[in-house]
């Protein structure tokens, strides 16, 4: 082997070399990025900080202003009702005299507000509703005031604004719930542990079914038709 | 009749006397009797509002309120704080309009244990002392220490090398020098390093090139194994700027991931929970009582941790108020997805009743997070391959089997499961537009 050949082929295998350590894993534990502006671009991505461009402090107005906004001054997002009462002893009051639960119990409804106590309050609340939750039982908590039992004469409107705005030791969950959520869960845990499950009238849920029914049939025929039309 | 009122007399006049008693015995001494039943009756009862020293909970801390009220005034309130209240009392109404009206609820408790709790306010022990935590070292800088330790032993060791190397060649010139001269002749051959390198290259040239071959070849598949792990983040796990644990938040504590990601039922994004969550929990436990945690096999101070939240809010835990200059948390995301992928977690959470730990890995059991599954589209496809779609109970499957052609009914169903891949989930649009 000729001695030029051997200097080209120690030269090659010095570039293979070190290029083959720079590859390594950059600082904790992060990989390298081919194209890094694909992976970390300046689009609106959830949490990115907005005045920060791959490490960069571009634009200092924008530091620390996240793309998870407040919604503008005076606006609502759509499908979004206020809730009407303040979080006083009085709204408190008001909101168990007059709100009432606007979801029609069913079964399904009992199933999705078991899933969400299961998320949103077993381990303070507890499985039995009696405040014997995992935080408690590990002494993290002080025992729940509230137990759940059929004695407890707690209107379903002081459940739900309670859950809106907390009270005592327990936060706000309005950022977690929606309303609907919300109501779902006072369904659930009255049913569940106060034994008042809604009265519904048989003929009154008969008569709901019939009409869903109805309107299943109509739906299912005007996109038959509308098929129909255009093909 | 007179007999019966007297009797009720009689029996107020003892149960006064009774009271009276054990208010004196209270004053004189409180048994370790009275506080311990005290203390039980103040954690089932009171503790969920009130804390014994003088911080504020719901309630006030209780600590002093055996000198602020009289027992008289104190039973009355716990057993009936509207009624104390209702009575035009000045103190209570005082203390009524202090905490924005919120009413201390009747307790169900008698006069003796009354007495064994405000024994147990007036002594509670040490247990629940205030006061700055005992801190723990923080012992990661040591770590990193001795990391560059390591760096600088390296590199001394490398150069050591290099000078023993020189002098060596040096003296090995000299050497050669010395014994040409003995010999009456002048020394002809290499004298400088490279000189004597090349020399010693040239006369071994087929090592030389064994030695440059395995290098290039190893080098190469070195290279190419690197390419493979471009944008392949697996194993990340970052510092983050509080030492949360999901270990102990998610594991021990058994807290629902949709407790604090609740975004993940509703869109795209799990969400990184707002301090005000934190705070759900973190009002009440602040680590003011000196609790220590581990976290990455270190031992760290809660109430250090703690106090970060707090800092960020720009919250005074004295008087339990919001600042007006709260910072972000900028915790480092983990998970990261490049910009032409589309990722949604609702749509995995909810239709397809995928667990949080199918991709993210035994979370429950993490300090630290890390990033579990290697997040590239080919374990992306391949899970669709073998995942069945959560048909039962969507009343949008059974519409849809309906309306399938005999023919693909039969293809996609035969083998019983129906799997994503089948229903476009390797159709390149799904994620990628």
């Amino acid at each position: 082997m000729s001695k030029k050949y051997l200097n080209r082929l120690s030269k090659l295998a010095i570039v293979a070399v070190v290029f083959s350590f720079t590859s390594c894993k950059e600082e904790g534990g992060l990989a390298p990025e081919y194209m890094p502006d694909m992976y970390r671009s300046p689009s609106i991505e959830t949490y990115v900080d907005y005045g920060e461009l791959r490490g960069n402090y571009s634009d200092t107005n924008y530091t620390n202003k996240m793309s998870a906004r407040q919604p503008v001054k005076g606006t609502i997002h759509r499908g979004f009702l206020p809730y009407g009462y303040e979080n006083t002893p009085e709204g408190y009051a008001a909101a168990g005299e007059n709100l009432k639960n606007p979801i029609v119990f069913s079964d399904d409804i009992l199933d999705d507000g078991k899933k969400l106590y299961g998320m949103f309050c077993v381990h303070c609340h507890g499985k039995t509703g009696q405040g014997d939750g995992t935080i408690v039982q590990r002494g993290k908590f002080p025992p729940i005031p509230v137990k759940f039992l059929p004695t407890l004469d707690l209107a379903e409107g002081k459940m739900f604004h309670t859950i809106t705005y907390g009270k005592g030791l327990m936060g706000s969950h309005s950022p977690q719930l929606n309303k609907e959520e919300r109501w779902k869960l006072v369904h659930f845990i009255r049913a569940k542990f106060m034994e008042k499950v809604p009265a519904i009238t048989a003929s009154v849920e008969v008569a709901v079914v019939e009409e869903a029914i109805v309107e299943t049939v109509e739906t299912v025929e005007e996109v038959i038709q509308t098929e129909a039309n255009g093909h | 009749m007179n007999k019966i009122i007297n009797l009720t007399k009689a029996n107020t006049l003892i149960r006064v006397s009774l009271f009276c008693l054990s208010f004196l015995f209270f004053h004189v001494d409180s048994f370790s009797q009275d506080t311990e039943k005290g203390k039980k009756l103040f954690k089932a009862n009171c503790a969920a509002c009130h804390n014994v020293g003088a911080k504020k909970v719901v309630g006030p801390g209780l600590q002093g309120v055996n000198e602020k009220y009289d027992r008289e005034w104190l039973g009355k309130w716990i057993k009936n704080s509207q009624a104390l209240i209702a009575t035009g009392d000045d103190a209570a109404n005082e203390i009524y309009n202090e905490y924005n009206k919120s009413i201390m609820p009747p307790q169900a408790v008698n006069d003796e244990e009354i007495d064994n709790i405000l024994a147990y306010i007036a002594n509670p022990g040490t247990e629940k002392a205030k006061g700055p935590a005992v801190v723990s070292g923080v012992p990661v800088e040591v770590v990193e220490e001795d990391n560059s330790m390591l760096m600088f032993m390296f590199f001394g060791v490398i150069i050591l090398l290099l000078i023993l190397i020189i002098t060596l060649n040096k003296t090995g010139v000299f050497v050669k020098e010395v014994i040409a001269k003995d010999a009456g002749e002048t020394y002809m051959g290499p004298r400088t390093l490279g000189q004597n390198l090349s020399k010693l290259m040239a006369d071994n040239k087929g090592i030389v090139a064994a030695v440059v071959i395995v290098l290039f070849f190893g080098g190469l598949l070195n290279l190419v194994d690197g390419a493979f792990q471009i944008g392949v983040h697996q194993g990340y796990k970052p510092e983050q700027p509080i030492k949360f644990s999901h270990k102990i938040h998610a594991g021990e504590d058994q807290i629902d991931c949709n407790y604090c990601h609740s975004g993940a039922r509703h869109s795209k994004s799990s969400g990184i929970p707002s301090l005000n969550l934190c705070m759900n929990c973190h009002t009440y436990i602040d680590g003011s009582d000196g609790k220590t945690f581990m976290y990455n096999g270190e031992q760290y101070s809660m109430v250090e941790e703690i106090q970060k939240i707090y800092d960020h809010l720009d919250y005074d835990t004295e008087t339990q108020v919001y600042g007006d200059n709260p910072t972000p948390v900028k915790w480092i995301k983990v998970h990261n997805l490049p910009d032409h992928v589309y990722f949604s977690h609702q749509q995995h959470v909810v239709a397809g009743k995928q667990k949080c730990q199918t991709c993210h890995g035994p979370v429950e059991e993490m300090d630290v997070l890390e990033q579990h599954s290697p997040l590239t589209m080919k374990w992306c496809i391949d899970c669709h391959q073998e995942t069945a779609v959560a048909t039962k109970g969507n009343g949008y499957y059974d519409e849809m089997h309906n309306r399938m052609t005999p023919e693909f009914k039969e293809k996609v169903l035969n083998d019983g499961i129906l799997t994503v891949q089948e229903i476009g989930g390797w159709e390149c649009a799904k994620c990628h537009y």
